[in-house]
């Protein structure tokens, strides 16, 4: 009896010890490439949005299909609005404004609202608090923005290229 | 028929169709006051708020009227014009940007917005 004992002691002890040699690794594994034991092993990436355990995605306005699809949607709509949509007189919406902002709203990480003009543009808008806030309008050859960023204003012509630095701006 | 100067105390009325309705907010967006000549409105011309209204709903199926003060426009700095459209409309007036520019861009049709009150909701 005493020998078994002894024995089955002795195997626990070399399992203990495999546990920590196995401990030992993975510490040393995520410290040197972190990001495969945290995002495949601990991490899905298809965590529901909010997950308590994302960072990532756990803003709902963010990487939305849904409003892309929403959006893309209403850009399809627009193009079916006839002169005198709005009751005054307004032109229809420019079929080469609905592909420029359909290309812009595709590279974007935050969906805007987005609204016709009477004057055949659309408005770009996304809508933090009355004071933060940027409307671009889409004309057939140029943008034009206005930005609430902290209470402060700002309106100019700006860019197809200056965009993305724009919005992003906005979002930080 | 009026007095060409519209008085400061004068309300002007504007109509929303569904698509220039900010749902989120529960407001017209400011696209609504964005147009190729000056912003068409009705002044109230000593007309009741009801009268206004039920004016401009026999136009157009309008998901929406509000109406902004004149005294507001102005304070933003936009001009207010009474262009009457006889006889089809003898109320119509138009709010330019300034007297040499007509559309409006940017900030005062953002505030032209935010001055409006909805006096007419579907």
């Amino acid at each position: 009896m005493r020998n078994r004992n002894i024995i089955t002691d002795t195997r626990k002890g070399y399992s203990d010890l495999l546990k920590y040699a196995a401990l030992i690794l993975i510490a040393d594994s995520t410290s040197q490439i972190p990001r495969i034991i945290e995002e495949p092993i601990i991490f899905s990436y298809h965590k529901p949005v909010g997950s308590q355990n994302s960072t990532r995605f756990n803003d709902s306005n963010r990487y939305s299909l849904e409003k892309l699809k929403l959006n893309k949607q209403t850009l399809f709509h627009l193009k079916n609005l006839k002169s005198n949509w709005n009751g005054y007189n307004s032109k229809p919406i420019n079929e080469e404004v609905i592909q420029i902002t359909e290309d812009i709203i595709s590279q974007l990480d935050y969906q805007p609202k987005l609204f016709p003009t009477g004057r055949g543009t659309i408005q770009i808008e996304f809508f933090k608090d009355e004071n933060n806030l940027l409307e671009i309008e889409v004309f057939e050859k140029e943008l034009f923005m206005y930005k609430i960023k902290n209470g402060e204003e700002m309106e100019r012509n700006m860019s197809f290229d200056d965009l993305p630095k724009v919005i992003t701006e906005f979002h930080v | 028929m009026f007095n060409e100067n519209i008085d400061d105390n004068e309300f002007l009325f504007r109509g929303v169709v569904n698509v220039n309705w900010d749902f989120e907010n529960d407001r017209p967006s400011s696209a609504t006051f964005k147009d190729s000549f000056g912003v068409s409105v009705d002044r109230d011309g000593g007309r009741s708020q009801s009268e206004c209204v039920s004016e401009l709903l026999s136009k157009k199926n309008f998901i929406a009227i509000c109406k902004v003060l004149t005294y507001d426009v102005r304070e933003i700095g936009a001009i207010v014009k009474y262009l009457p459209i006889i006889p089809d409309n003898v109320y119509h007036s138009e709010i330019h940007d300034s007297i040499e520019v007509i559309q409006l861009k940017g900030k005062k049709p953002n505030k032209i917005r935010d001055k409006s009150l909805t006096v007419f909701k579907k």
